[in-house]
């Protein structure tokens, strides 16, 4: 039998929790401060509207000589890159659809005249106006608003075993946003999605459901790194990039439940203070299928980083970094909070009888 | 084989021939996106409010002809935009027949008195939203005939919220030619020409407004500014009145030009126009900008007219065709578009397949290696899990699309199957470490895998079904192939794979597994 992690084996992951936080914080504040640095996010043209064309030339096409021939038609302050390999050619302009639908014809007619005796292919055309970018960012943003809310309500039903609960916190979280669309129509999404993320978390807090919420904090641990890797690695925010948070958000909860589960499993007869030990006990022995699962599926997502061509790279990107962001929030963040969250109850739980005696006197 | 173990099988057969019948061949079988195979994608904005005015203006005059009809004493009769139509006499009308004709046109609409000579119509509301959605109504039939005339399989066209048209053109080359036969109003006016401005910001002259002239260069192919002309606001004849348009070649100079035939109203009215006005310029107007403004010789019974340009057989051929449809009873912005070059669409599956071919191959090889026997029958569950998911995209009601991200959510759920056959073998060896019989820990590593691999599940078809509702285009390509993967995914990664199980136990005495 071939075994990646040998049985028995037994890593103190909980006793490195507090530096491992800090690790995470640190890694999330760089990406948040880059994307401050930045001005926000560097969003496409799926979010940001503007022209998007891909052109493929016969031969290696030099970068500064496209710019030249782009200023000649008033595109010179156009972003031009290469687009996976020399010959193909990214520009993406600020031009809106409407003004001049021709604009694809007459960058195609530039670029051809500006080098001879070679073809130029216009691969791929994509002008988003202002309203439909809009839309299109307004609907990302429900997008996530819904995964998280389906996600936050699922979790407390299915770890806490408490279906009415996660009904109650749906209903609460419904109506509270149905509110609030209603008394502010055209609120921001964002708004929403905060309002939901805050409520959902005291509502985990003040009923204690620290299961669902720990597995909760970690998915949004996941996003933060990813989209904080996104950011520093300058990629672009697009409808593309957005399903795949989506996914980070399905997908790294798998570990998060099957560690849960072990933990509760092992608990059963045990006596509270070990608490600490049984969570590091689980997560060495679901260590191997952790890694198999997770591993198995980067090992396809690398694939698609790899070979998947140009377009799905920063999808693939995204996931990659997701996705080992998950497997390690799994321990690091989810099981972390298990531990700080039993130690504050014990601790506060310690002080009570206490101070009820000192009262009593 | 226990009968239950015969049932099993036939089921896997069955579904398994099902997909594969419905699935070849898969180039045929499979509806791509326009990201595959090329394509164009538009969205168009009806301007609403234009259609409006519009309608009032020949509401306005309708209501004028009718009232004259009647004997009223009319002086002016005009539109102003959405608020309604103004009604100036010259001598006070009674309310009674003024109000006849106009409730002719809109039962629910008010007439006003403002002064005894001056009357004010203003359209109800319902019947402003009325010419609103009717609008975007026939913009989308005119635009559908358009498209059928110009013949792209396949097309779909359809509305989306309330002044939108959505516009997809599969497997389309030229799509630019095609945004311009789309995005045209394809207004065409006969108007008399006043005169030539002989400065430029000179002021039209009352009655008539100044309109572009615009020319072909010969050099580039595109039409040129080249002066412009004061033409009538009136126009004489316009698009409506035509029954026929086609490209004819030029002899002269083997250029197109676009040869007009009007209906029996239109020949009447061309005829006199023409008989009046012999030595005036008559106006050969399209949206607003002048083509030509040729000299009328003589009248023209015959009622042809023609619109020269120096046209290309294509662009002729276009224009034909936006003028014998019709024009659009409002101008459409273009908001949204994508077009995808066939290269690169046929690039894309090239690199989907790969990258599939890459992935499937690692995680089949890891398999093998990891769990030697055990890992051959995960393989065989994530073949048919291929297998599957292929057939159920090409089932024929389901409407399927694949995209790229699509392509890359069957390779991700391929992962993701692997999943649960490794939870399910993990708990399988810790029972076996734990000293249980191949039979029982085969058993209890099903059941107690079954409740995590299912949660997992759920909560990743959650985020799916949230793409697939919000997504659009090839975003919800990915959303769909997820959630197909991952349904099949159960299916295979455990039914399947248990099935093999059960019957390799039963048929064997194994005391041994090699997993």
């Amino acid at each position: 039998m071939l075994e990646l992690i040998p049985t028995g084996l037994n890593i103190d992951f909980i006793g490195k929790a507090k530096v491992c936080t800090a690790v995470s914080l640190v890694v999330i504040l760089i990406g948040l401060g880059s994307i401050v640095v930045q001005g926000g996010l560097n969003e496409g043209i799926d979010f940001s509207g503007g022209t998007l064309l891909q052109v493929r030339f016969s031969e290696p096409a030099d970068l500064a000589s496209v710019r030249d021939a782009l200023g000649t038609i008033g595109l010179g302050k156009s972003i031009v890159q290469h687009f996976g390999d020399e010959r193909e050619v990214l520009i993406r302009a600020a031009q809106l659809p409407g003004a001049e639908q021709v604009v694809a014809q007459k960058v195609q007619q530039t670029l051809q005249e500006s080098v001879s005796g070679q073809t130029v292919e216009l691969r791929r055309v994509e002008i988003v106006g202002g309203q439909v970018s809009a839309d299109l960012r307004r609907q990302a943003l429900f997008a996530l608003f819904y995964a998280i809310l389906g996600t936050v309500v699922y979790l407390s039903g299915r770890f806490e075993a408490k279906w009415g609960v996660a009904l109650a916190l749906a209903a609460v979280l419904f109506v509270l946003t149905y509110s609030i669309t209603q008394w502010f129509p055209g609120v921001s999404p964002t708004v929403l999605i905060i309002v939901a993320l805050i409520t959902s978390t005291v509502f985990g807090i003040v009923l204690d459901l620290r299961y669902a919420l720990a597995a909760v904090i970690a998915i949004y641990h996941d996003v933060l790194v990813t989209v904080g890797f996104l950011s520093l690695f300058d990629k672009e925010f697009d409808l593309q990039i957005v399903a795949a948070i989506l996914t980070i958000i399905g997908y790294s909860l798998n570990d998060t439940i099957v560690i849960f589960d072990r933990v509760r499993e092992n608990m059963r007869g045990q006596r509270r203070d070990i608490f600490p030990k049984v969570v590091n006990d689980s997560v060495n022995q679901t260590l191997s299928r952790t890694i198999l699962t997770t591993g198995h599926t980067l090992l396809v997502v690398v694939a698609i980083f790899v070979l998947g061509g140009e377009v799905l790279h920063d999808f693939a990107f995204a996931l990659l970094v997701g996705m080992i962001s998950g497997t390690y929030s799994t321990v690091y963040v989810a099981g972390a909070i298990l531990v700080y969250w039993h130690n504050y109850s014990v601790q506060r739980q310690k002080g009570r009888p206490s101070t009820a005696n000192s009262g009593a006197r | 084989m226990g009968r239950d173990l015969l049932l099993k099988h036939g089921l896997i057969v069955a579904v398994v021939l099902a997909s594969v019948l419905f699935a070849v061949p898969p180039q045929d079988k499979i509806h791509l996106g326009l990201d595959l195979q090329g394509g164009l994608h538009l969205v168009l904005e009806v301007q609403v409010e234009k259609a409006i005015e519009r309608a009032m203006e020949r509401r306005a005059e309708a209501i004028r002809r009718d009232l004259i009809a009647k004997g009223l004493s009319v002086a002016v009769v005009e539109a102003q935009g959405a608020q309604g139509v103004r009604l100036a006499f010259s001598k006070a009308p009674d309310r009674g027949p003024l109000e006849e004709v106009v409730r002719n046109y809109d039962a629910s609409g008010t007439v006003r008195q403002q002064t005894p000579e001056l009357w004010f119509y203003e359209p109800a509301a319902a019947e402003l939203q009325h010419m609103r959605t009717s609008s975007v109504d026939q913009a989308l039939e005119k635009i559908r005939n358009r498209i059928d005339a110009f013949g792209v399989s396949e097309p779909s066209i359809s509305k989306q919220g309330t002044q939108r048209i959505v516009v997809q053109l599969p497997g389309l080359q030229d799509t630019q030619r095609a945004v311009e036969l789309i995005g045209k109003t394809a207004q065409l006016d006969l108007k008399l020409v006043h005169s030539q401005p002989t400065m430029p910001g000179a002021q039209p002259p009352p009655g008539t407004q100044l309109l572009p002239l615009k020319k072909k260069d010969p050099k580039t192919g595109q039409f040129i500014d080249a002066g412009g002309y004061f033409v009538e606001r009136r126009a004489q004849v316009s698009g409506d009145m035509l029954a026929d348009a086609r490209a004819v070649p030029d002899q002269a100079n083997a250029q197109y030009y676009v040869l007009m035939r009007l209906d029996n109203r239109g020949k009447k009215i061309f005829e006199r126009l023409t008989r009046e006005n012999v030595g005036k310029s008559l106006a050969i107007v399209l949206d607003d900008v002048v083509f030509s403004a040729p000299v009328i010789q003589e009248p023209i019974p015959g009622g042809e007219a023609r619109i020269t340009g120096n046209f290309t057989p294509e662009e002729a051929r276009d224009l034909a065709i936006v003028l014998r449809e019709g024009a659009l009873p409002a101008p459409v912005a273009i908001i949204e578009n994508r077009a995808v070059g066939p290269s690169l669409g046929s690039d894309s599956i090239a690199d989907g397949i790969r990258a599939a071919l890459l992935g499937a191959s690692l995680v089949v090889l890891f398999l093998l290696v990891y769990y030697r026997f055990s890992g051959l029958i995960a393989n065989v569950a994530l073949l048919l899990n291929l297998v599957i998911v292929v057939g159920i995209l090409a089932l024929p009601g389901l409407g399927a699309t694949l995209t790229l991200p699509g392509i890359a959510g069957i390779i991700l759920t391929l992962g993701m199957a692997v999943d649960a056959n490794v939870l399910i073998f993990e708990r399988i060896r810790e029972e076996l470490r734990l000293g249980k019989s191949v039979r029982a820990a085969v058993d209890a590593g099903f059941n107690r895998a079954f409740s995590a691999i299912m949660d997992s599940n759920v909560t990743t078809i959650i985020a799916a079904v949230v793409l697939f509702q919000f997504g659009t285009g090839p975003v919800k390509g990915f959303a769909v192939t997820l959630t197909i993967g991952i349904a099949v995914s159960m299916f295979t990664a455990i039914f399947v794979s248990k099935t093999i199980f059960e019957t390799i136990l039963r048929v064997r005495r194994v005391t041994k597994l090699s997993i």
